[in-house]
């Protein structure tokens, strides 16, 4: 019986070295190991052997056993770490493998520029406010202090309807219906569409401005001022200053176009600021009473002030986009790079 | 309005300014007078003079070239090489020597041509901007002065600036309005022209009726004879003072009108006394209905708000506007009744517009023209004719000025200008700046009581002070202070959150933003064109006009986002893009019954071609694509209630077999479809395209914001697979619906796992498998539960499609 222990031990040895994988390293297992597998047969036998063989003979067999358990262990740590050594091999990947396009999404500069002027200005609680591109001459005009056949009128040409409503040629209505449904203080921001009838390489039709307005018990052309510059640093995020210069807005008075020192050379002088080291970004001033008064709001208790900024001017500005047909030709290569 | 600083120095000494253009450009334009151009003739033409070919000869090297020497005052001869053929020896020339600077930033240096020195450049009219084309080089008279710079010599070193007049100051549009705000910034002396006729006497202006109507529309004529005048060329210095602001010289009488204009900005009308039948002047409105030839022969036919200048017969000109076809001074005119009035702005402008002429006469008259300063106009324009034609200015004149305008005082509070100004500045210094616009200047309590100059009809309010006050004190004196954190929640109107969202939420399932212009062609814009029934979304086919557009094929306003998407993705794609994702956010516009138009805010997306996927074994048509695009969009924003179902929409665009209408809470908002397969051959467009159009309004209360987490089991999920057989033209999402409502909440997701269509059902059928998850909340599920609920659903899809079968 010993005899046929140890050639167990050896065939089953043997067959597990042969075993090439582990799921047929652990077939042999079950074959051997199993409940009626050799070594089980082996205990079976037992019985037929005089008791006071049995327990050395049994001992016997389980160290046959362990024996077998041990090389099996080993043989499978070996099969397993030969099996990933092989799934590594047979998976390996070059992962400089150019993998085609996939397409990635942007957001349009204009629409980029608005979300960056409203997230700097929501900060100190101004809200974005919106209205209708199609105007009637009360909101676009009347209102904004600018009377049926004045002059001031031809400062922006306008595209009619045949019922004489127009496309707004500013976002400046949205100032009016704000005044109109809430009280002051107001602080607002009207971003979106606006239209002139004027179409040549420096001017499109169909162009888009963000304005703020503030109304308040008091507004000084100081808290106008660094409003602006507040917005022009955090906007361009330099240290820059900006200049106002005397002008003439219908809604406004006083009234001043802004400059700020050119963020591309720092006011040092360059091409897109023409050597002067400021560009023009904008119109302001401080709320013209008529205004107020078309409003609703009683301009001898509030004051305020408006600004408009032209949105392609900033992205111009920060972007260098070096030609305005750009923003609506809608290029993927142009459009892309504003992820 | 171009200036010629020389004249404007006839009106107040500049100083050091008159020889520092710059600076007084930068003067000007902080004092909200901007400076857009300066021409300075001098410097323009440095370096070019006057000279004389002593000698012309061959070029060496060159059949074509000479080789001239030429004198320009200088102690030696330059050699200099010319192209040009019509030139001699003895002929004066104009010289570029070194160092000048030809328009067209054209430098001029010593450079060997063919191996010779050439010393400079012998110039032609194009090369000096003096004409667009020219053939030879410019020969100069010959008594012209050897060495002479030519902008001297041409009478063009004067230095000419161009202001940026805002339209509130009419009274700077003229030599001396300009002088005069010139003195008043810099502090200095105007100093007014005293008027003196050569020659009166002559025919009484009183020979002539005046006869002045409508005085609500023309607040002042007056008028003036001039008699036994010779029409003839202008002076040299007129003649070239007008040119060289860009009004051509008419003859000696317009000449003076215009002079008169552009030196105190009023126009001026002078009439043939033949003209003026029955000897009379009659300033009154239009009869409706009446006809009227101007000058160029076009015909108008008023409307009865014209104000018309008449004699006995009829109207001879639309006041401010234009003159009739025998109304002016021609070459035998003799006597002259030069016309000097205020028409009342809007007039002139409605009457302008109405007619669509523009004159620069009808834009000083629509800006509004000093009325006070009427009379000194008039008599200058009458100076200079008496001076250039010789005629004899009559001693007495007309003015009838019913209501003489007078400015109303304006009251000023102290405080409140310190307090708005943004600077300190004391009541002293306040009142200083004040009287420098030559206002005057009553106390009152604590303000000030302020009567502006005539001229300053811009000046109305107190605010207006406040500008003039920290105008002329300097803007760049104004402080900066911050606007304080503020209380109030943000709320952001809806429409620009929900933008925000949907554009976001876009780009971040892989589309590109674009924006296109609203305005495009209309039969462009009719191609895509959808109609389908329900209240949210409907394309009609009445897309709005404009009244005045830029072009016609600019004419109409954009009824849906797809034309400029289409337009967008063709053209990458034919740059190369051979797939691509595009959309747009906008409004567009809808005639819906006249004059009522609709106006509203759409979003659409148009995906062409196929991404390129290295393990896909199948390709994915463009329609799913989106769909699958759409279906991510809609649970990334967490938008609720949107659903895809066929529809009757009505479309020549889109692909018949792969399109679907959207639904918002069972109501149609936008529709999803390949483009039809005959439009993208029409385009040799050779990829798929799909795109998806909807109402975004009616969309804003898709996105929920997240009020409170949803609590989920922690017990085990059982799975079960349901093979349908579907006939076709049953939507599987109409299934999906049914299965769902039949097992109720039991039921946590339903999802396609296979489809299968074998060749022999012949696309009449298809199968689709679906795998449901199934998971309660208080318990596992038992094998009897699971087999009611499968039940369940089997019933619920047979009773509501008998067709389909279950596997």
């Amino acid at each position: 019986m010993k005899d046929r222990l140890d050639q167990l031990l050896q065939t089953s040895l043997q067959d597990l070295k042969e075993q090439g994988s582990s799921e047929g390293l652990y077939q042999q297992k079950v074959k051997y190991l199993g409940k009626t597998g050799a070594f089980s047969g082996l205990m079976k036998e037992l019985a037929s052997l005089a008791k006071e063989d049995r327990p050395a003979f049994g001992q016997l067999i389980n160290q046959a056993k362990s024996e077998f358990e041990r090389f099996y262990a080993e043989r499978e740590s070996e099969l397993k770490s030969q099996e990933v050594q092989s799934r590594i091999k047979k998976e390996a990947l070059d992962l400089s493998l150019p993998l085609g396009r996939s397409a990635t999404g942007s957001t349009h500069p204009i629409y980029k520029v608005i979300d960056e002027i409203v997230e700097i200005l929501e900060r100190i609680g101004f809200v974005v406010r919106t209205g209708p591109w199609i105007e009637t001459d009360f909101y676009n005009f009347e209102a904004l202090n600018i009377p049926p056949d004045h002059s001031s009128r031809d400062m922006q040409d306008t595209f009619y309807f045949p019922d004489g409503r127009m496309l707004r040629t500013h976002t400046s209505p949205v100032q009016i219906r704000t005044m109109q449904l809430e009280k002051p203080p107001i602080r607002i921001l009207s971003p979106g569409s606006v239209f002139r009838r004027d179409s040549d390489i420096s001017h499109s039709p169909h162009f888009h401005q963000i304005e703020g307005f503030l109304v308040d018990k008091k507004v000084s052309l100081a808290d106008l001022k660094g409003n602006l510059t507040y917005v022009v640093r955090n906007f361009f995020g330099q240290n820059l200053k900006t200049r106002f210069r005397p002008s003439y807005f219908p809604f406004t008075e006083p009234s001043a176009e802004v400059d700020c020192q050119c963020p591309i050379c720092s006011g040092k002088g360059c091409r897109l600021c023409k050597n002067t080291g400021w560009v023009e970004i904008g119109g302001s001033g401080l709320v013209h009473p008529n205004v107020l008064s078309a409003g609703g709001i009683d301009p001898t208790l509030w004051q305020g002030f408006a600004w408009g900024l032209g949105v392609e001017r900033m992205a111009i500005i920060k972007y260098g986009i070096p030609d305005i047909r750009m923003f609506v030709e809608n290029d993927l290569r142009f459009l892309g790079q504003f992820p | 309005m171009k200036y010629s600083l020389s004249w404007i120095a006839e009106f107040v000494n500049l100083g050091p300014l008159a020889s520092e253009p710059q600076k007084l450009a930068e003067v000007l334009t902080n004092a909200g007078l901007e400076v857009e151009a300066i021409e300075d003739g001098a410097k323009r033409f440095e370096h070019v003079v006057v000279g004389e070919l002593v000698e012309v000869g061959k070029h060496p090297n060159s059949d074509r070239l000479t080789l001239c020497q030429v004198n320009v005052g200088e102690k030696t001869l330059r050699q200099i090489i010319c192209g040009a053929k019509n030139h001699k020896k003895g002929d004066k020339v104009v010289a570029a020597l070194p160092g000048a600077n030809l328009p067209g930033d054209f430098k001029i240096k010593i450079s060997k041509i063919r191996d010779v020195e050439s010393q400079g450049m012998l110039c032609s009219e194009k090369e000096l901007g003096f004409s667009e084309e020219s053939e030879g080089i410019l020969i100069l008279p010959i008594d012209a002065p050897v060495g002479v710079p030519i902008a001297k010599y041409l009478g063009k070193s004067d230095v000419l600036i161009e202001v940026n007049v805002t339209p509130n100051r009419a009274d700077v549009l003229s030599h001396y309005g300009l002088a005069r705000e010139i003195a008043v910034i810099c502090g200095l002396e105007l100093r007014p022209r005293k008027v003196k006729f050569k020659n009166s006497g002559g025919a009484s202006t009183k020979s002539i009726t005046l006869e002045h109507k409508a005085t609500d529309y023309c607040g002042r004529f007056t008028g003036r004879m001039i008699s036994g005048v010779k029409v003839g060329p202008s002076s040299p210095a007129i003649r070239s003072r007008l040119e060289s602001l860009g009004i051509n010289s008419i003859n000696n009488v317009v000449d003076a009108t215009n002079y008169a204009m552009l030196e105190y900005g009023q126009p001026l009308h002078a009439y043939d006394l033949r003209h003026l039948k029955g000897k009379t002047i009659r300033v009154d409105r239009s009869i409706k209905g009446e006809k009227f030839t101007s000058f160029d022969k076009t015909q108008y036919t008023l409307t009865g708000d014209e104000l018309t200048i008449r004699n006995a017969e009829g109207v001879i000109g639309l006041a401010g506007v234009v003159g009739s076809i025998d109304s002016g001074i021609s070459a035998d005119t003799t006597d002259i009744y030069l016309e000097c009035a205020h028409f009342l702005p809007s007039v002139v402008r409605r009457t302008a517009r109405r007619f669509g002429i523009e004159t620069d006469a009808a834009q000083r008259f629509a800006k509004g023209v000093d009325i006070t300063q009427l009379l000194t106009t008039l008599d200058r324009c009458a100076e200079l004719i008496s001076e250039v034609g010789g005629g004899k200015v009559a001693e007495d004149f007309h003015d009838s000025y019913p209501q003489p305008t007078k400015q109303n005082p304006i009251h000023i509070d102290l405080n409140n200008i310190k307090e708005r100004l943004g600077f300190e500045l004391s009541d002293e210094k306040i009142a200083a700046l004040i009287t420098k616009t030559k206002s005057e200047i009553k106390k009152n309590g604590t303000g000030l009581e302020v009567t502006p100059p005539a001229y300053r009809q811009d000046i109305q309010i107190a605010e207006d002070y406040l500008e003039e006050v920290a105008r002329l004190n300097g803007y760049e004196a104004i402080n900066e202070t911050a606007v304080p954190m503020a209380d109030w929640p943000l709320n952001h109107s809806p429409d620009y959150l929900n933008d925000s969202l949907w554009i976001r939420g876009l780009a971040r399932v892989g589309f590109s933003q674009s924006v296109n212009y609203v305005f495009l062609d209309k039969a462009f814009n009719d191609r895509f064109e959808l109609e389908a029934k329900g209240d949210n979304f409907k394309i009609s086919s009445s897309a709005l006009e404009l009244a005045n557009p830029l072009s016609d094929d600019l004419k109409v306003l954009r009824s849906n986002l797809l034309a400029g998407l289409f337009r967008n993705g063709l053209m990458n794609y034919r740059y190369g893009k051979s797939s691509g994702r595009l959309f747009e956010l906008g409004h567009v516009f809808t005639m819906i019954q006249e004059p009522k138009a609709l106006e509203r805010n759409h979003l659409a997306a148009i995906v062409w071609g196929e991404e390129d996927r290295l393990f896909a074994d199948k390709k994915m048509p463009c329609v799913l694509q989106l769909k699958e695009a759409f279906t991510t969009l809609i649970k990334n924003l967490g938008a609720a209630g949107i659903e895809m179902r066929p529809d009757d929409l009505q479309s020549k665009a889109l692909h018949p077999g792969q399109r679907s209408g959207i639904y918002f809470q069972g109501k149609s908002i936008g529709v999803m479809g390949a483009l039809h397969p005959e439009m993208l051959e029409e385009f040799k467009w050779r990829t798929d395209v799909a795109v998806f159009e909807l109402n975004l309004e009616a969309l804003q209360s898709a996105i929920r914001p997240l009020k409170k987490v949803k609590e989920f089991s922690k017990f085990p999920s059982a799975e079960k697979d349901f093979s349908f057989l579907i006939p076709l033209g049953v939507p599987v999402g109409e299934l999906i619906k049914i299965v769902t409502k039949s097992v109720g909440d039991k039921l946590e997701e339903l999802r396609l796992v296979d489809s299968f269509s074998d060749p022999a059902w012949n696309g009449e059928k298809i199968s689709y498998t679906l795998r449901a998850t199934f998971r309660k909340s208080d318990g596992s599920f038992e094998d009897q539960e699971l087999a009611s609920m499968t039940q369940t659903i089997r019933d619920a899809v047979l009773k509501a499609r008998p067709e389909v079968q279950i596997r």
